[in-house]
């Protein structure tokens, strides 16, 4: 979903959408730009209204793109071809793709017009890559733009951002997402919670249409509930379940973030900060379990959770971490019940 | 969009506008042959986004009953087309993104791909294009071509500089470690032009003035070039930025000048340089003038074994003893573009640059870069 006008992106990126409407305004733009930003922060789309802005045959007075000229059109479905789209072919983005970009540039453009060319995951370009780039983004042509997209700024190489002009792009709003959320239907609870774990509103949209994600988020108040019912395990049950859990890296950190929102809550509980509560309509459980444990335990157990879920991005094995995990909680809980 | 016409007819155009389809870019657009069917005349665009072929073709057996625009997948079509046995097509658009071909016994439905997503080329005909007899015009880019760069390191060199100035026309390729210029008189003041076209876009252009036909027109715009032959517009997209000066390469006096006969010298380097053991450009000879006024050409890897080819040249070689070793590739290039049966090989140095020129060849000059053997 690209943006229709800088208004979109204005409610996302106030200060972003402003940066570019001056600059399109004073007719003062740089040749190259860095959008840098975490993940889901529209950084694509941006570029994309950009290149829109700039190839627009007849663009509003309010600095807008048309977005009904064949020139918006194209590019909205990415064939316009003054607009170079490069993205890392496997783990990188090759010195071939580059050369190939540079030899394309050197050439007269085939449409009349600006030409705009976007790396996207630009932290992904490979040395040589970065360094054949360098002399295009010093001495560019007339009329091309570049624009280089990150999440991860200090990845880039240092000549590269001396050569450009860096937009940073704040994390989203969590509530514009819940706003969102809302909106279509989405259950509230799942609405307070899924914003913790992503930014991306399409993808929040697709966790909550997923299945599987919401066994996921069904489960978790269960497995806690059967903390204080003396006939019943956390573990045992974790256990039955664990092989929905372990699908994919996706699914397991989802199933630990929302761990951690849940122990946050207990914490939270304790503390007596009840509006910083996320998992509202279980209240009543996290009351009856916080009052059974120390704010120690519950401290104790948030942070091994945190450390596992840095852990889990090395090669760990996720069910004995994870066994390890909930004996912990349980034995927690067993010892204040 | 239908329309029936003679199955050769579209076949033999369509065999000329396929050499512009794209069969590597990822842009999916550009693999369709842009069909624009109009009362009395039938328009066919391809383009690999380097050229762009825009073909008009009006034939007594086109009729048509409905006029349209459409894009359709290249490859399938011309193949399709080439293999069916009626001798009249019809075709026609349904089902709104399917092409239909009905001929003899085949009918053939063809997805279509968007016709919106096609680029806007624009093929801009001046007033006042430059003339040119094709056969030159093919001479020119036969003998300047090869000298261009292949590798991507300096994209100008890619590409022929074409110069038209007072009433002439020069055409110049450099690889940077050779040159070749061309020089050709115009018969009318035409307006100067100073552009570099990418070699590749002329090896194509060559391919396409083959018809019967002698004029070529050029017109130019600051974007692109623009070839119209006949019913043919070719069109290139330019190399952008500055062609290096090179009128200073090429010396001015020869103290050494030597005649040969061009198909003594050609198999006297052919066989000194089957003794290397290294490919292409780098395969290297060495060229000696002795006292005695004889030629020899050798080459010596160690590992192999050695060549000593003696070869008399035509007249008294003028000037002292020689020995300067050269690319015996970029040397049997150079012989190749010459008709002429003598040629000319002139000396300034052993370690500067020399050139060829032919009796037969006005205008034309090939120069080489030695390479330093001690």
């Amino acid at each position: 979903m690209s943006f229709l006008n800088f208004e979109d992106l204005n409610a996302y990126q106030p200060r972003v959408a402003q940066m570019l409407l001056n600059s399109f305004k004073k007719a003062r733009l740089s040749h190259a730009y860095i959008f840098e930003g975490p993940r889901g922060t529209k950084k694509l789309d941006a570029a994309f209204l950009f290149a829109k802005r700039i190839l627009c045959s007849n663009p509003t007075l309010d600095q807008n793109p048309c977005g009904k000229c064949h020139n918006c059109q194209r590019i909205d479905k990415d064939v316009h071809p003054n607009v170079f789209l490069i993205k890392p072919e496997g783990e990188y983005i090759k010195k071939d793709q580059i050369k190939q970009m540079i030899g394309e540039l050197a050439k007269t453009a085939v449409e009349e017009g600006p030409r705009v060319y976007i790396l996207d995951e630009a932290q992904r370009l490979r040395s040589e890559a970065a360094n054949a780039l360098l002399k295009t983004l010093e001495e560019p042509g007339l009329d091309i733009y570049a624009i280089m997209i990150t999440d991860s700024f200090d990845a880039l190489l240092k000549t590269i951002v001396s050569r450009a002009q860096v937009m940073h792009f704040s994390p989203i709003d969590k509530a514009l997402i819940r706003a969102h959320l809302i909106e279509k239907k989405v259950p509230e609870c799942l609405a307070v919670v899924i914003p913790e774990y992503t930014n991306n509103y399409e993808e929040a949209i697709k966790i909550s249409e997923s299945e599987e994600m919401m066994a996921i988020f069904k489960l978790i108040p269960e497995l806690y509930g059967m903390a204080y019912e003396p006939d019943k395990s956390m573990i045992l049950r974790f256990r039955e379940i664990r092989d929905s859990i372990f699908v994919d890296t996706e699914k397991t950190d989802f199933f630990l973030t929302l761990m951690i929102l849940y122990q946050k809550d207990l914490l939270n509980c304790k503390l007596r900060h009840n509006t910083q509560i996320v998992w509202t309509p279980d209240i009543e459980q996290i009351e009856k379990l916080a009052k059974g444990v120390s704010q120690q335990t519950i401290e104790e157990n948030l942070e091994k959770m945190l450390t596992l879920k840095t852990r889990l991005k090395f090669n760990i094995i996720d069910s004995l971490a994870f066994d390890n995990l909930l004996m912990n909680l349980e034995r927690g809980f067993n010892h204040a019940i | 969009m239908k329309f029936t016409i003679n199955k050769e007819q579209i076949l033999n155009q369509l065999l000329i506008v396929q050499k512009a389809l794209s069969t590597k870019t990822p842009a999916p657009y550009l693999q369709g042959i842009k069909l624009e069917v109009y009362q009395n005349e039938l328009i066919m665009i391809t383009s690999n986004s380097e050229i762009s072929i825009k073909l008009s073709l009006k034939d007594e057996s086109l009729v048509v009953e409905e006029t349209g625009e459409v894009l359709i997948p290249g490859k399938y079509f011309v193949e399709i087309i080439r293999k069916l046995d009626g001798i009249k097509l019809d075709m026609s658009v349904i089902d709104n993104n399917m092409l239909r071909i009905v001929a003899g016994n085949s009918d053939v439905t063809l997805n279509m791909l968007n016709v919106e997503d096609y680029p806007q080329i624009d093929f801009v005909l001046n007033d006042n294009p430059i003339k040119m007899d094709s056969k030159v015009l093919k001479t020119v880019i036969r003998q300047s071509t090869f000298a261009a760069s292949t590798i991507e390191n300096r994209p100008i060199l890619t590409g022929v500089n074409i110069r038209v100035e007072a009433q002439k026309l020069v055409a110049i390729a450099t690889d940077s470690f050779r040159l070749s210029q061309k020089l050709v008189d115009i018969p009318t003041n035409f307006e100067n032009m100073n552009v570099v076209i990418p070699a590749r876009s002329l090896d194509e252009l060559i391919k396409i003035l083959e018809a019967p036909l002698d004029e070529v027109l050029i017109h130019l715009d600051n974007k692109s070039i623009l070839f119209e032959y006949g019913n043919v517009l070719f069109q290139s997209r330019l190399l952008d930025g500055n062609f290096p000066e090179t009128s200073r390469l090429i010396p001015l006096e020869f103290p050494i000048v030597i005649k040969f006969n061009k198909t003594d010298l050609t198999v006297a380097i052919e066989r000194a340089s089957l003794l290397s053991n290294r490919e292409g450009s780098a395969s290297i000879v060495k060229l000696f003038l002795r006292a005695d006024n004889v030629i020899e050409i050798t080459s010596n890897s160690p590992e192999i074994g050695k060549v000593i080819e003696e070869v008399y040249p035509l007249e008294k070689a003028v000037g002292i003893p020689i020995k300067i070793a050269f690319s015996s590739k970029y040397f049997l290039d150079a012989l190749k573009t010459f008709v002429s049966d003598q040629v000319s090989v002139k000396f300034t140095g052993e370690i500067r640059p020399f050139i060829i020129e032919g009796d037969m060849d006005p205008g034309l000059i090939q120069l080489i870069l030695p390479v330093r053997t001690e």
